[in-house]
């Protein structure tokens, strides 16, 4: 009964797809921070080649999701 | 008529200033109590980009109040009740260090307002349950839910590597999702005063109804947004920094990131959220993630019954200073009253909390634990 008056305001799917987003981000996110963690201490044990290109895809995630993010915010 | 308007629209820019300071603790609570940034650095940030979130739309100016009051028949007086409504429960809520929601203060305070005013059928009951009562529900959940998922991600994915790293990493990072919530906060909630002004200005006959949002309108609540962020709401910070859970960089950056994640993309699809509840759905939900982490849910149910009492609060507040205005022959005068009258109450509750004064030099005094060591071997929740 509850979750019917829910969602005659908030739609069902919607719900679906804000809570499909965020966890999907939240999986992502720390994993490209790990990634670049593991390019800094590969570069620091002078495997710089290699540091750099996990520091590259790390950050390369994390900048697609804030221009995905800053997306979102400005279309709306 | 002009001296009411330009009374309301002072008392406006009022409620985003508080607006401001109490929700610095959205975007940078976990910024501070990790030390990624300093205390006054990061409500620098958070001031900057309040301002630059203001202008970078204006799609959503519509008043917090559309869908929730009859706009049509609103009149200044109203307004401005309900705005002293929300400020005075901000005052209030800031002041014991409790993280409540502006936006929610806003409503109920416009809710009270007209209901004294227009009698119940002012209100439109099930925007307030669109609004208000469905995304209350839900949006801390999903936050929590995802800070949580976040958390678990953060700490298997970097088990093999050093403390330093992990830390380094981890509060580097940070400053990138704290940054993004300051963004999205400075949007959402600049925006929802501009709607409140053209409201304003259009019920006083300075505006004709369905005008866009006029610059001077933007810029000035832009600017105040910012600074009411800049003077940092450090009572509100400290708790959701230090007294909810101890937060490690990790920790800050998951919940964090899983606010800017709930609240980007509930706008995206349309609704509207409280940022505050948001950010302490987050902060719990990190906390829970983590076997050898205490949440405290004494101060958890303290904020939730906040929550719960915001809107009525609000409400009752905003009802009393309609009653009053209303009591007045001349509108303009009970305004001018009830205005001194808020002025001394707000000034009583500044002068009290002098006495047990936070600011960024004691914010993170009550820290259990030195926020500098992140734990030797992570433990999650099995």
């Amino acid at each position: 009964m509850t979750i019917l008056s829910v969602s005659t305001y908030l739609p069902a799917g919607d719900l679906a797809r804000i809570v499909a987003a965020t966890l999907l981000v939240s999986i992502a996110a720390p994993s490209a921070v790990a990634l670049g963690i593991a390019g800094l201490e590969q570069r620091d044990t002078g495997r710089a080649p290699l540091g750099n290109t996990l520091l590259a895809l790390g950050g390369g995630v994390l900048a697609l999701l804030v221009a995905t993010g800053l997306y979102a915010l400005i279309q709306r | 008529m002009l001296s009411l308007v330009v009374l309301t629209v002072a008392t406006a820019l009022v409620f985003n200033f508080t607006n401001g300071f109490h929700d610095t603790a959205n975007a940078m609570a976990t910024t501070i109590a990790t030390q990624a940034l300093s205390p006054r650095m990061a409500v620098g940030a958070a001031a900057v980009l309040n301002l630059v979130g203001a202008f970078l739309s204006v799609a959503v100016a519509a008043t917090i109040a559309s869908g929730i009051v009859d706009q049509t028949t609103i009149t200044v007086p109203v307004i401005f009740a309900g705005l002293v409504g929300a400020i005075v429960w901000n005052v209030v809520t800031w002041y014991a260090g409790i993280p409540s929601s502006s936006s929610h203060a806003l409503v109920g305070g416009m809710v009270g307002s007209v209901v004294v005013a227009e009698g119940t059928a002012g209100v439109l009951w099930s925007g307030l349950a669109s609004k208000v009562i469905v995304p209350a529900l839900v949006a801390p959940f999903v936050c929590g839910l995802a800070a949580w998922v976040a958390t678990r991600v953060a700490y298997q994915a970097t088990r093999s590597r050093t403390e330093q790293s992990v830390r380094r990493g981890f509060r580097s990072s940070q400053i990138l999702s704290s940054s993004l919530v300051a963004l999205a906060h400075g949007t959402n909630d600049a925006q929802k005063t501009m709607g409140v002004i053209v409201l304003t200005l259009v019920a006083g006959g300075r505006l004709p109804a369905g005008s866009s949002v006029p610059t001077w309108v933007m810029v000035s609540c832009a600017v105040a947004v910012a600074l009411g962020t800049f003077s940092g709401g450090w009572r509100v910070i400290r708790t959701l920094g230090t007294k909810v859970t101890t937060v490690a960089p990790a920790q800050g950056f998951s919940a964090e990131t899983a606010s800017a994640t709930t609240i980007l993309a509930s706008s995206f699809f349309g609704f509207s959220l409280s940022t505050t509840q948001v950010v302490s759905g987050g902060v719990v939900g990190t906390g829970l993630a983590r076997r050898d982490e205490i949440v405290h849910w004494t101060v958890v149910r303290r904020m939730v019954v906040a929550w719960l009492l915001t809107v009525p609060a609000a409400g009752l507040i905003g009802a009393t200073a309609e009653g009053a205005v209303s009591a007045f022959s001349s509108a303009t005068t009970g305004v001018a009253v009830v205005s001194v009258i808020a002025c001394i109450a707000l000034a009583v509750v500044f002068v009290v909390a002098r006495r047990s004064n936070v600011t960024a030099d004691n914010v993170l005094d009550e820290l259990d634990l030195n926020p500098l060591e992140e734990p030797a071997a992570p433990a999650l929740v099995a």
